[in-house]
Parts: C-alpha cells; sequence; structure tokens
C-alpha cells in the first residue's frame, strides 16, 4: 500500500491509523515529508506513525524544539517541523543531514526548505482541507 | 552566597547576580530582530547569542558592583531548549568558572521557572501542583518533596504557548502571539465564538491544543474579509477563553485528586491576564495558596536560574566540568538524577 495511495479521512482518529499503517508497511531507514498547511493533519499522522513503530511515550508537537528523537523497537524515530526556520543554512546546525543518512526513520514536517536535501527513495505525503475533513495523497519517489 | 547565572535557552541572552535574597542585577538582552520572522529563529538565535553574552554578563557584574572574582558560585541553564542557544550561555559559564576556580552549576530552566516567584528561594507548603505553560511546554507537576517532580499532566500536541503563536499568524497579529491576542481579546466577548475544549470529558490531566487551532482556522474561513478583521476582538477573546478553561480545570482536578496544598504558576504564558484572573477567582476561599509570579518574572531571565542553584550550590552540589548541555531535559530526569 505505501508505493501510491490516496484517502479521505473524516477523524483525528483516522489521520492516526493512517500513520500506523504506513508505518508498519515503511521499509527501515525511510525519510518521510510531509506536506500540508497549519491544521492540515502533519502532526495527527506523525503520531500515529510512531504509535505504529511501538513509540510508548506521548508525541508532542516538534515546532517549538525543531526536533523530537524517539527510540523503538523498530529503530530510532526523528520527527521534525522545520516550520520556524528560515534559512538553509540552519539546516545543517539542527543535524537533519544526519538524520536523513538512513540510520534512522526520519518525518519531515515543513520540509520545502529542506528540498534540496533529500536523496534517493523517499515517501512524500500530502496533506489539505478538505472542509472538515483531510484528503491525504501519498506517493514512493526516487530522487537524483 | 554570591551567584552569577546566565540563561540562553531561546532567544533571550540573560545574565544576573544574586547574594543569597537579594538581586543585585538582572539583565535580559531580548532579540528584537525575532519580531521580523513571526518566531524564534534558532540560527539567528544563537548567533545573536555569541554577540551578546559577554556584554550582558559584564553589564550585571557592573550592575552588582563586583568583580569576576567576589563570585562565590557560577550556573547556567543546561536545558531544556533550542540546542545552538544552550550551548553559548551555558559553555560560556562552564569556561568562567573553570578559570576562576568556581564552583559551577548547570541548572534546569523548568526548575527556574519554579523557583522564579520565590525570592527566599523557600517554597511554599507542599505538596505544591506547578503549572508550566509556555511555548513549548503545558505540564502540571507536584513536587511534594524539594527537588523532586512528579509529572501528573502535559500536553499530547501544541504547546499553549504554542497555540497563542500560531493562531496569532492566522490572525495576521504580531510575534510573540500571546502579548497581541490578549491585547485584542481585551475589548471581545469570550462565549462570542464556541471553541473546542481540549480533552474536556476525559479522564486524566493531560491536555491538547491542536484541535483548537484548526477549530479558528475552520472559523476563519468561513468568515469574509471583512468579518475578520470587525469580529477579531471576539476572535481572540473566544480563543483565549479556550486555552485557559483547561489550564483552570485541569489545575483545580488535580488539586481535588493529589492533596495539593499550593498552587504556583510559571512559564511565559503566566502572564496573561486572563489566566491569572481565572486562577484569582478559583482561589477565593479556597483551601490552597496560588502564587502567581511577577510578571517581570514570567519571561525567561537568569534570576529563577540563579535562585534554582542557590539551594543546591549551598547544599554543596556542583557540576562536572564534563557535563553538557541538553536540549530535551525534563524536571522528572531531574528528579531521576537525584535520588
Amino acid at each position: 500500500m505505501i508505493a501510491k495511495g490516496a484517502r479521505r479521512l473524516e477523524s483525528e482518529a483516522a489521520m492516526q491509523a493512517l500513520g500506523r499503517e504506513l508505518a508498519a508497511a515503511a521499509p527501515p531507514g525511510l525519510n518521510v515529508l510531509l506536506i500540508g498547511d497549519l491544521g492540515a493533519g502533519k502532526t495527527t499522522l506523525a503520531r500515529g506513525w510512531a504509535q505504529g513503530l511501538g513509540v510508548g511515550q506521548a508525541i508532542p508537537s516538534p515546532t517549538f524544539a525543531i526536533c523530537n528523537v524517539y527510540r523503538s523497537p523498530k529503530g530510532e524515530l526523528h520527527h521534525y517541523d522545520l516550520y520556524r526556520l528560515e534559512h538553509e543554512e540552519e539546516l545543517r546546525e539542527i543535524g537533519l543531514l544526519e538524520s536523513l543518512d538512513g540510520s534512522c526513520q526520519c518525518l519531515v514536517e515543513w520540509p520545502e526548505l529542506a528540498a534540496e536535501l533529500f536523496r534517493g527513495e523517499v515517501l512524500v505525503i500530502r496533506l489539505e482541507h478538505d472542509g472538515e475533513a483531510r484528503k491525504v495523497e501519498w506517493e514512493m519517489k526516487t530522487l537524483a | 552566597m554570591k551567584i552569577l547565572a546566565i540563561e540562553s535557552s531561546c532567544d533571550d541572552t540573560a545574565a544576573a547576580v544574586i547574594d543569597a535574597e537579594q538581586v543585585l542585577a538582572n539583565v535580559v538582552s531580548s532579540q528584537p530582530v525575532h519580531e521580523i520572522w513571526g518566531g524564534v529563529v534558532p540560527e539567528l538565535a544563537s548567533r545573536e547569542h555569541m554577540k551578546t553574552i559577554q556584554p550582558v554578563v559584564g553589564l550585571a557584574l557592573k550592575k552588582a558592583g563586583l568583580d569576576l572574582r567576589e563570585i562565590e558560585g557560577i550556573a547556567a541553564t543546561r536545558g531544556p531548549g533550542l540546542a545552538g542557544s544552550l550551548l553559548v550561555g551555558f559553555h560560556f559559564a562552564k569556561a568562567l568558572a573553570l578559570a576562576l576556580d568556581k564552583p559551577f552549576l548547570g541548572i534546569n530552566h523548568m526548575e527556574g521557572h519554579v523557583y522564579a516567584p520565590f525570592i527566599s528561594g523557600q517554597l511554599p507548603p507542599l505538596p505544591m501542583l506547578v503549572l508550566i505553560v509556555s511555548g513549548g511546554h503545558t505540564q502540571l507537576i507536584r513536587v511534594a518533596q524539594e527537588g523532586r517532580y512528579e509529572l501528573l499532566g502535559q500536553t499530547l500536541d501544541d504547546a499553549a504557548g504554542e497555540a497563542f503563536d500560531k493562531v496569532a499568524k492566522l490572525l495576521g497579529l504580531g510575534y510573540p502571539g500571546g502579548p497581541a491576542i490578549s491585547r485584542e481579546a481585551a475589548s471581545g466577548d469570550p462565549a462570542a465564538f464556541a471553541f473546542p475544549r481540549g480533552l474536556k470529558g476525559r479522564e486524566g490531566l493531560d491536555f491538547s491544543y491542536s484541535g483548537l487551532k484548526t477549530a479558528v482556522l475552520h472559523t476563519l474561513r468561513a468568515l469574509s474579509e471583512e468579518q475578520r478583521r470587525t469580529r477579531r476582538a471576539d476572535l481572540c477573546a473566544s480563543f483565549e477563553e479556550a486555552v485557559v478553561d483547561p489550564l483552570v480545570g485541569q489545575s483545580l482536578r488535580a488539586i481535588d485528586l493529589h492533596g495539593i496544598r499550593s498552587l504556583v504558576l510559571a512559564g511565559g504564558v503566566a502572564a496573561n491576564q486572563r489566566l491569572r484572573q481565572r486562577l484569582l477567582q478559583a482561589n477565593q476561599g479556597a483551601g490552597w495558596q496560588l502564587v502567581l509570579p511577577e510578571l517581570a518574572h514570567c519571561t525567561d531571565n537568569a534570576v529563577m536560574i540563579a535562585r534554582a542553584a542557590h539551594g543546591r550550590l549551598l547544599r554543596g552540589e556542583r557540576s562536572g566540568w564534563d557535563l553538557e548541555a541538553t536540549p530535551r531535559f525534563s524536571l522528572m530526569e531531574l528528579s531521576e538524577s537525584n535520588p
């Protein structure tokens, strides 16, 4: 299911369930781009993803901390939010390059600023408001 | 004991000198550059810290009328915070202590917030409940014994301060979002819009603000350009009430459930007038003591770091020279490392 798909989700619970589902199918070391507006459900999906990997603790928004790291039975998960960053050079300072090297799974919210840094197989997830519901589309892509 | 403390966990570079209960100097260099960016930008922050740390510490010593050699202990924020920012203040302080051969102590920033209101370093009756509300945290913490922290509840998604900042951005108001929204809210009707209250009706003492942010977004989309302007005060007041309601409600629940004798409000959002007012109301005739920090002590400052360090330094606690700053550093870990 992970290669490509689309779904319309009516609730936060459904968004988390999709996160768990995708996590279960994701290969180790996968980098994931979460693209969508404020309130589109990026963090909610990421929360489901972390739960899917077996992370037991709370999974808060990474907006303030920029990156939260979780240990799971399936390896480390790095959860980034680049919302507050403005300059590309900041990406190096926060250690994003090291997180993207395949040593851990890496979920990146607001990844636009880092577009150039993603290489190889990535999962691109787009989230959109659709009235009260959300539309989610995902696709595995290979970036040169 | 004369203590020099340095705080640089986010966007303010701060230094303070205290002598026991007396504050000799309190210098905070806010970084207005962030007002342009609509949020704290980490890279800018660490660069600014490097530029300002030396003048800020120098000014604090000058105001205190002390020479570095007269300082008897040096403390610095060890975490939590932004890695690049923390490193600057923490290592500056450590190097200073090493060079001058003074006792050094790394302090948890949140413990600083806990001690901020207590000039004497003397805590109110225990068990005490601390409601920490800031840009990165929304937590209820129980303190039954000094230096030991028990997490009762926390946000499951966005922090309350983050909700203020993001909703301010949606509304086209400035940064930081809290003061901007509160100013508008003062002339608005808190019941004008029915925004959701996080985890209302659920068990436990946690918080949730992500749904509130989304509800504001949907409400805005349904309004015309003109309505967004004319109803801005009502939007702000209703949003603020939806943030404050669960903070007060969960605190009161925690007080009932955990035999609490005092409630301390801490963190940047502690400056919020509506929250203070609602807690004062709830405290009327109640059997617990309410401690609200002075407005000047709500934002990040180094006096609170000095106060948190004071008791520990007096007890002979020291940090090793190999201690590192830790961006993720909860108060609960602090209890584990000090059994």
